[in-house]
This record gives structure tokens, C-alpha cells and sequence, in this order.
């Protein structure tokens, strides 16, 4: 045997083999206990970001970051391995093994569905009054920048998104332009969680102060969707001198200009995307157990419309909508404070492996059953053997 | 001062507003009716009262119910003692707060856990544990609302003991007030001395009560309408009236609701206290006349209920028209089975049985060859593993659920089926070590489930509370709650054998019978196993039910992380085992350790206050759960100690020879 091939079988015997499958799970138990702790002060989100979602787990240490144990992504892509290596392509195949080789199989196919789950699924939200109706909806963690021109003809929006200027905080400012605009856009100061507030002597703001408005800058939330995002634009065209604006996410009106003799509209809002039909929030329902404020069901009654053809369909809790890749579901509601109208929130995902881990699921239920039938089985005819079927043995201290 | 206005009858308002701002706060006066009850309860209005529907925490139970619930909160018991030395049960008490309250006020039935509770508020305290009577805790009332009102918002998990006693002794003084003000309304008399045309209303009389007055509102609105406003002795009647029916509504506003809804009432499905009874009747909606009926029964009743044969006469057909209606409605289906359940008590009796179990069990040590002991063990285990399942069948048919929806549920649950599979795994060793864990795993689970009662009928006010809208789905509560319970089970159950393996390695029992323990090794194996395939499928499903109901399979929610501990501890076990990592020895530590993810699955993660899974929160069982895992790390150090001195003397011996 060659060296290197003495290498690689090395190799591949320490990815297939057991030691490594208990490290692995050992390591894993250790990252969810870790990761579970830390979500009761840092928030579900940074507790992903941290353990579970992560190649390494950090830490600070005096300044400097170390890393101390494998993140998730690590140690899970590892088992996957170690699944495929030795829970399946190193097993002597026979019906011994059936069960194990099943249940291998529903493992990394179960991992698989979470790597397409963290990398192309898409979650959001849409917020309902009765009567309205919406064909996108709206993701809570990310923002973009959206610019139309207000009565104008073609509808169209421009969009800039997140990723294109959220790393412009502090003075650092990039140009945006587009042939359809007559006026570049220049942003800056971007703040991840702000309040924009009237300029006052007691506070600094984050970037000028507009108007005599500023941006507040706030600790960013353990919880991502509750940050209100802040930024700085500056409308420059040829001739004029540039206009300042102050884009905030919290409010719901856009700030407006006139350039070019036309009117043009310009908001920081929550990243939208398109679905392939429109849901029209007929009537919702909140029901509480009677006497009490708990509640007893939530309804959604909607219209979904699609090519001109409309659908009534019921989505409460339990029972989500799924059509063409996407789920909607009964998430939350609320009520406006000033007319105490109800609106509902429903949640939406567009997620590819969304039903993979429940077939994962029945698969791994059968491997299990046949390997630990085979086991049981095995056990009871060792047990006849070591004692005649029946007998007590009560007596044989 | 208009929300808590009596009157809602658009004219009859509209006269009363004005007149009813400047009105005194309460001039009604009390009817001249006894303070104190003279003889006991007859068994027949106990009976009759036992029977009678109420609606409370979102479901319609039976009186006997929520009486033994109101006092296990207040007192920590559902009997209580009196200073006298005598014992009142939980009915009687509830009776006495309706209709003596007077006398219920002088009742001990305040549990006070600790003495600093009452010092913080500047009462002397009797004992470190004690109980108190509400007229002795009525000086520090308003301190204890006002403490108990600052400590609400601190964050629940972040509350020192002090600050969580004090909410709560707030909370019994508010609940023990809504039960003696709920009859408040039935017991006051109105002066109408100075306004002759209502006198003319009600034959001449100068006082009457609210029943007779809401028997006639259309009346009285017409007097109102023509009250000459020169008649000031007129209009200070209608002053001191109106006062004072606000003041008896606000005092039976939070009483018990005892009266079934009318058809096409709203809100649909509520039931009625006294006052939302009497404020409908004002308000003049239509169908009240069966309602005005019981009203005025109740009324009487409390004239009469110092005449036991009177009281009995007017009770029994107002008992049967309520429980009619409520039947009507459909929801008067399982009241006698849940009064069954009250009175056969099948946890406490399984709890006692176990016990009995138990110390047959430890008879049969001394006598092992006893096929007459061998049967009372199997015997009394059996007996009592019925008595636990058929409450549990009980309650899953009166809230018509599967077996676990809440933290109680799950205890009675791992307890039952527990002694259950290891009676099956009994069958198949018959080494009777099985059936010994049996009696001791169920008198155990039983303990704490006796126990736990207490701290879930104080957190919610029930053990069979309502459900929220995100867990109303008995396929899921059936098929994931059940199937991951099982899974804690099992996992319970291999720690317990293994404990036993690692005692009876270190105390030397069967000294020498090495198959007795390799037995025991597989007993602890299989049972792992069983609890892993339970666990993953239970977690899986779990994942399934997230993804219908809030659109993801995994979140990483504490305790769906907690669920993906234990099959990533038994898994590991599993490997470890067939790997040849661990021995017999290796397997016994690991399962203790087991059942340390277990708990903390099972109880630890509820105490964090985080995720998705809110209606699981708990608190206050921290010490408990510490302390349990404390001593199975003591019990993991003892084996590991254990293993290294007998592998020391073997070393030693095999030196010698």
C-alpha cells in the first residue's frame, strides 16, 4: 500500500468511524446546551449566529477573539460525513443492517433538508387590515431602499437593496444612480437600530441632523425584527445643490421631493418579495375561552387571487395555506390603537425542502423499528436461552 | 364613573347619569341575616351544590370542583383547619364564603410559606410556615397589594422567593374577595322610603331588594322618567338607590359564573356572575325571564339560609332548571364524571396503593420464594397502575383530549405508563427487579404528582385548564405530547435500573451473580433504546407541528432543543456501547446522566422563559430540579469511584495469587 494511499484509507476510516460519530454527538449536545442558554439573554437570532449557525464558536478574551469549540454548521457537516462514511458506505450490507442503514439515510437526508432550509429559504411576513390585500411579502430582518416617482405613470419602483449600503456607517457614503432617474442618490450613516427623534441638547445623533430631526442610535435588539433601521440620503442632480433626507424604518410614510418638475417618493422599508398571487384579507377572527383572555382560535378568512381567479380559503392556526412553494400561516394580530380595527399577520415561507424532514421523518421511524426490532428480538432469544421461558428466578440470589 | 354604571337602558341611563354622579358610594344596607352559620351543611345541599355547573378558566366544571381548587390555591389543601381543631372540606368552606362571609373571614385558610412575607408588610407573623385568616391579613392588605404590584414586574424568573410568595398571598387575597363579594348584590336592601310612585310599584313597600326591583325595570324607568325634580326627598332616593346598586354590582362584578347564557347573548358562551345577570336585566335585553327567575331563587335563598329545610326547597328547583339549561347547551356532559373523579380521587389512592407495593415488595426480599408475596406485588402494582390510567381516562374524556396537554398531565402520564412497561418488562426477565422498580417508580411519580398539583392549580387555577389556540389539536397532542412523553419515560426508567446497578455494585447485591447484573445491563439498554426511538419520533413530530403552525420544522427553540438533547444523549449512548467505548459501568453513568437531560428537557428548559413554547413556562422548581441533579452527580461519582477501587482490588488480587 502506498503511502498516500495508506493516508487517504486513514482518513477515511477516522471519518466513518464510531470515535468520530460520538465525538460529533457529544460536541453537538454540548453546542445546544451552550446555544440554549445563551438565547435567554441574547435572543434566538445571535444564539443561531453564535453556535448553531456558525463554522466556529468565538469567544472574546481580553480583545481577542479565539475559537473554542466547531459551530454547528462544522459539527453537523462532519456527521453528515461520518453518516455517510461509516453509518452507511462502510456497513457490510445485509439485512443485519437494514435498520441502521435506513435510519443513516433519513439522518443525512434530514441535514440536508436544514442546509437547504438556512441557505435558500425565505421567511416574512404580511400584515392585514380586512379589506386589504397584498401579492408580497415582507422579510422582518432585512431592508431595502425603494424610490418611485409619486403619480407616475408606469408604477414603477427602483430598489436598492441591504446589502448595498449597510456597511456605510459613520461617514462612508456610496452614489446610486439609474438611467431612469434624473437625480443620483448618495447614502450614508447607517445606523441598524435607531430612533428618529427632534434634535435635542442631551443626545447625539447619529449623522447631520435633517430638518431638525435626528437619528437616535440604539442598542441593536436581541431580536432582529424589532430593530428600526436608520439611514442618511442626500439627492444630488446636476445645477442644484444637494438635498439631505432621513430614512427611517419606523415610520410609514416616504419621504418626498420634487425634482425635475415631478414629484418622487424614496423609503426605507423591510425587504419585500413577490408571490405569484395576491391574498385579500376578507374577515379575522379572535375568539377567546369564554370569561377569560386566553385565546381559543385565531382565523384568517382570505381571498386568494390569482390570473383573475379567486379562492376563499381559511388559514388558522394549525391549518396553513401552501401554494406554488409558499406556506402562509396564522401568526399573529393586533389591533390599531387609534380606530381598534383588527389586523392579522400572517407568516410566510418560501422554503424548497419545506415537507423533506417529515419524510425524513417516517423513513428514520421505519429504520428504527427494524434495527431495534432486530435487537429486541435478538435479546429475547438470548434471554430464553439463559433461562427456561416462565421461570422465576426470583429465588437465585 | 360611567363604565361601572349599573344601568345601560338608553333612556333610563340617560336619567340616571347625572344624578348618579353626585350619588353617595354606598347607602344600600346589608339585609339583617346572620353572620354566622348555626349548623352544618346538609348533605343534601352539599349534594345539590356539588352538582351545580360553573364556568371558570374558560370551561364549565362542576362547583365540587372548583371549590376543592379555590382552597388547594388558597390553603395548599383542599381541607382545612380550623383553630378549633375541626376540618372543613373544600364545599362546605366555599358555601360559608357565599353565604356566611362573615365567618369565612375568620377562617385560617391563607397558607403564608414564609414568615418574611408577612414581616415585609408589617404583621407579626404566627409560625415560619403558618396560615392565616383574611381578617388577620386585612390590616397589611393594601401593603401586600402594593408590594405584590412592584414585584410583578420584575421578570418572573428573576423573582426572589419573597417577591413570588407575595404576588401570590396578593392574588389569594384578591380570589378570596371575588368569592365572599360574589353574593354581595343578593344581600342588599334599598330604601325607598321618600319615593312614593316606586313604593306604589311594589305593593306600599319602603325597602326592597334587587330582585324585586329588576323585576319591574320598566317601571322604574317610567318613575324615573316621571320624577318631579322639586321632590328632592324623591330624588335622593333615586340618589341613594342608584349608588348603591353600583356599589353591590362592583362588589359581585368577579363572582362566580353560575348563570348559563341565554340564546343569542354576547359574548356567545359566557356564563353570568350575579351582577352580569342583574346589569343584562337593566339593560332590558330580551329572554331574561328564565335568568330573572334564578336571580330571584338565589335571592331567597339567601334569606332561607338559615332555615336548612327552606333553603333546601328553594335550591333543588333552582339547581334543576340551571343544570337544564346548561345541559341545553350542551355543556353539562361530563360534570358527574368529573365529580366521580373528585370524590374517587384514583391519583391519591394509586399514590397509597403504590406505597403498599412497595413494602410488599420489600417483604419479598426478605422472602424471595413467596409466590404469595410474588402475586400481592404484582397484585397491589396492577391495582394501582389501574386506578392511575383510569383517571387519566377520566380526565382525557372530560376535557375530551388526549391523555398529556399540561406539566400535571405529563407526571401522571411518565408515572402510570412507566409502571406499565416495566410490569412488561418484568414478563419477559422475571427476575422481579422490574416489578420492584414498578412500585417504586410509582409511588414516587405519584408523590410528585400529588405534589405538583398544588403548583399547577396555584399557577393557573386548574388541572384541567383550557387550551390555547396553538396546542388546540388533539391529533398533534396525541401523537407528538404523547410519543415524546413516552420517550421521557423510558429514559426515566433505564436511569432508575441503573441505579440500581450501580447500588447494587456498590452495597454488593447478588454478589457474584453476573448474569443477574448482565440482565439488568440489558434492561438499561432496552430501555434506552425504547426511550431514543420514542424520543426522535416524538421530536420529529414536534417538528412537524411547528412547521404547520408557526412554518418552520426547527427553530432551535429551548425546548425543542431540549427534546434534541436527549436523542443526542441516547444516541450517543447507543454508539458509545456498540462501539465498545463504554462497558456495563460506562452504560450505567451515562443513563444517570440521562436522566439529568431528561429533567432538564422535560422541567429545566420551562424555567429559561424563552421560545415559542410559553404555555409550558413554569418557575419555582429550581431548587428541586438542582438539587436532583446534584445528587445524581454524587451517584455518578460514587460509581466512578466505586469502579476504580474494585478494579484496584482486582489488580490487588490478582498480584497476590
Amino acid at each position: 500500500m502506498s503511502g498516500r494511499r495508506g493516508i487517504a484509507l486513514a482518513i477515511w476510516n477516522f471519518l466513518g468511524s464510531m470515535w468520530l460519530a460520538c465525538v460529533l454527538l457529544l460536541l453537538l449536545a454540548v453546542l445546544v446546551v451552550l446555544g440554549t442558554l445563551y438565547q435567554t439573554d441574547h435572543g434566538l437570532y445571535w444564539a443561531k449566529a453564535r453556535y448553531f449557525g456558525s463554522w466556529l464558536v468565538w469567544i472574546d478574551l481580553g480583545g481577542v477573539s479565539l475559537p473554542v469549540l466547531p459551530g454547528g454548521v462544522t459539527v453537523m457537516g462532519l456527521l453528515a460525513i461520518n453518516l455517510l462514511v461509516g453509518g452507511i458506505l462502510r456497513l457490510r450490507m445485509g439485512w443485519r443492517v437494514a435498520g441502521v442503514l435506513i435510519s443513516h439515510l433519513a439522518v443525512v437526508f434530514m441535514l440536508l433538508a436544514g442546509v437547504v432550509t438556512q441557505y435558500f429559504a425565505v421567511e416574512g411576513q404580511v400584515a392585514l387590515y380586512e379589506g386589504e390585500q397584498a401579492d408580497y411579502f415582507e422579510d422582518g430582518e432585512h431592508w431595502e431602499v425603494a424610490i418611485w416617482e409619486v403619480g407616475g405613470s408606469d408604477g414603477t419602483e427602483r430598489v436598492v437593496e441591504q446589502e448595498l449600503f449597510q456597511d456605510l456607517e459613520g461617514s462612508a457614503e456610496r452614489v446610486f444612480t439609474a438611467p431612469s432617474l434624473p437625480f443620483n442618490l448618495v447614502f450614508s450613516g447607517y445606523v441598524p437600530n435607531a430612533r428618529a427623534l427632534p434634535k435635542g441638547p442631551n443626545w447625539e445623533a447619529a449623522g447631520p441632523v435633517v430638518d431638525g430631526y435626528g437619528l437616535l442610535a440604539v442598542d441593536p435588539d436581541p431580536e432582529p425584527r424589532r430593530n428600526l433601521a436608520g439611514l442618511h440620503v442626500r439627492v444630488a442632480s446636476a445645477g442644484e445643490p444637494e438635498r439631505p433626507g432621513l430614512l427611517w424604518g419606523g415610520t410609514r410614510l416616504p419621504w418626498t421631493f420634487r425634482e425635475d418638475g415631478r414629484s418622487w417618493a424614496i423609503k426605507l422599508r423591510h425587504a419585500r418579495y413577490p408571490m405569484p398571487f395576491a391574498i385579500r384579507l376578507d374577515d379575522f377572527r379572535m375568539e377567546e375561552h369564554p370569561g377569560t383572555s386566553m385565546a381559543k382560535a385565531y382565523e384568517s378568512h382570505v381571498t386568494k387571487i390569482e390570473g383573475g381567479v379567486s379562492e376563499k380559503v381559511l388559514i388558522e392556526m394549525n391549518e396553513p395555506l401552501r401554494a406554488e412553494g409558499l406556506a402562509l400561516f396564522q401568526s399573529q394580530w393586533g389591533r390599531d390603537p387609534q380606530s381598534g380595527e383588527l389586523y392579522s399577520v400572517l407568516s410566510v415561507w418560501r422554503n424548497p425542502s419545506d415537507k423533506w424532514p417529515e419524510a425524513a421523518m417516517w423513513v428514520m421511524l421505519v429504520g428504527m423499528l427494524v434495527a431495534f426490532g432486530q435487537r429486541l428480538s435478538r435479546f429475547m432469544r438470548w434471554s430464553a436461552l439463559v433461562k427456561p421461558a416462565g421461570q422465576d428466578r426470583g429465588g437465585e440470589a | 364613573m360611567i363604565g361601572s354604571f349599573p344601568f345601560r337602558g338608553a333612556a333610563l341611563r340617560l336619567a340616571l347619569l347625572v344624578l348618579c354622579l353626585l350619588a353617595p358610594q354606598a347607602t344600600a344596607q346589608e339585609a339583617p341575616s346572620p353572620a354566622r352559620r348555626t349548623a352544618p351543611w346538609s348533605e343534601e345541599v352539599l349534594r345539590t351544590f356539588a352538582r351545580l355547573p360553573v364556568q371558570d378558566g374558560g370551561r364549565v366544571k362542576p362547583l365540587d370542583s372548583l371549590a376543592g381548587l379555590k382552597l388547594l390555591t388558597l390553603n395548599g389543601s383542599r381541607r382545612l383547619k380550623l383553630e378549633s381543631g375541626e376540618s372543613l372540606k373544600a364545599l362546605p368552606w366555599l358555601l360559608d364564603c357565599l353565604f356566611f362571609p362573615e365567618q369565612a373571614k375568620g377562617y385560617p385558610c391563607f397558607r403564608v410559606e414564609s414568615d418574611a412575607v408577612l414581616t415585609a408588610v408589617g404583621l407579626e407573623a404566627k409560625e415560619k410556615r403558618a396560615w392565616y385568616s383574611y381578617e388577620e391579613l386585612l390590616p397589611a392588605r393594601a401593603e401586600i397589594h402594593h408590594n405584590g404590584a412592584a414585584y410583578s414586574d420584575i421578570p418572573a424568573k428573576d423573582r426572589s422567593s419573597l417577591q413570588q410568595q407575595t404576588i401570590k398571598l396578593g392574588s389569594d387575597l384578591l380570589q378570596f374577595e371575588e368569592l365572599i363579594g360574589g353574593f354581595e348584590p343578593l344581600r342588599q336592601r334599598f330604601a325607598i322610603v321618600g319615593w312614593p310612585a316606586l313604593q306604589a310599584l311594589h305593593d306600599g313597600r319602603t325597602e326592597i331588594g334587587l330582585a324585586e326591583l329588576l323585576s319591574n325595570v320598566e317601571g322604574l324607568q317610567r318613575a324615573i322618567g316621571e320624577l318631579d325634580e322639586g321632590d328632592e326627598a324623591a330624588q335622593r332616593t333615586l340618589r341613594e338607590l342608584s349608588g348603591g346598586i353600583r356599589a353591590a354590582f362592583f362588589a359581585g362584578e368577579r363572582g362566580l359564573a353560575i348563570f348559563p347564557p341565554r340564546d343569542g347573548a354576547i359574548p356567545p358562551g359566557e356564563w353570568w356572575t350575579v351582577s352580569d345577570l342583574a346589569r343584562r336585566a337593566f339593560d332590558r335585553e330580551p329572554g331574561m325571564e328564565q335568568a330573572l327567575g334564578w336571580f330571584s331563587s338565589l335571592e331567597e335563598l339567601e334569606d332561607r339560609k338559615s332555615d336548612p329545610g327552606g333553603f333546601q326547597a328553594v335550591l333543588t328547583p333552582l339547581a334543576d332548571s340551571i343544570i337544564a339549561r346548561a345541559t341545553a347547551l350542551g355543556e353539562y356532559r361530563h360534570i358527574g364524571l368529573e365529580i366521580a373523579l373528585n370524590r374517587s380521587d384514583p391519583f391519591y389512592g394509586a399514590l397509597l396503593v403504590y406505597l403498599i407495593a412497595f413494602l410488599v415488595t420489600v417483604f419479598g426480599w426478605v422472602a424471595p420464594r413467596s409466590k404469595l408475596l410474588l402475586g400481592g406485588i404484582w397484585g397491589s402494582v396492577g391495582i394501582a397502575t389501574a386506578m392511575a390510567a383510569l383517571g387519566i381516562t377520566l380526565r382525557c374524556i372530560i376535557r375530551e383530549r388526549p391523555p398529556v396537554v399540561s406539566l400535571y398531565d405529563t407526571v401522571l402520564f411518565i408515572t402510570a405508563t412507566g409502571a406499565l412497561f416495566l410490569m412488561v418488562l418484568e414478563l419477559f426477565t422475571r427476575i422481579r427487579l422490574a416489578l420492584s422498580l414498578a412500585s417504586i417508580f410509582g409511588a414516587v411519580g405519584m408523590f410528585l404528582a400529588v405534589r405538583y398539583e398544588l403548583h399547577e392549580v396555584t399557577s393557573s387555577g386548574d388541572t384541567m385548564s383550557s387550551v390555547l389556540a396553538v396546542l388546540d389539536s388533539n391529533h398533534y397532542l396525541l401523537v407528538h405530547v404523547v410519543t415524546i412523553t413516552i420517550g421521557y419515560m423510558g429514559g426515566l426508567v433505564a436511569a432508575l435500573a441503573a441505579h440500581v446497578w450501580i447500588f447494587g455494585r456498590l452495597f454488593g447485591l447478588r454478589r457474584g451473580d453476573e448474569e443477574f447484573y448482565r440482565l439488568l445491563t440489558s434492561l438499561v439498554f432496552g430501555a434506552v433504546c425504547f426511550s431514543l426511538v420514542f424520543s426522535f419520533f416524538g421530536t420529529l413530530y414536534g417538528g412537524k407541528w411547528g412547521n404547520v403552525s408557526w412554518g418552520r420544522f426547527w427553530g432551535w427553540d429551548p425546548k425543542e432543543n431540549g427534546a434534541l438533547l436527549i436523542c443526542l444523549w441516547e444516541a450517543l449512548i447507543l454508539h458509545a456501547r456498540i462501539g465498545g467505548f463504554i462497558r456495563d459501568r460506562g452504560l450505567a453513568v451515562m443513563t444517570v446522566l440521562g436522566a439529568i437531560v431528561i429533567t432538564a428537557s422535560w422541567w429545566g428548559v420551562n424555567l429559561l422563559s424563552v421560545g415559542l413554547h410559553s404555555y409550558g413556562f413554569t418557575s419555582g422548581i429550581a431548587p428541586y430540579l438542582l438539587t436532583l441533579w446534584g445528587f445524581e452527580l454524587v451517584v455518578v461519582g460514587v460509581c466512578l469511584g466505586n469502579g476504580l477501587y474494585e478494579r484496584r482490588a482486582l489488580a490487588a488480587s490478582a498480584e497476590a495469587r
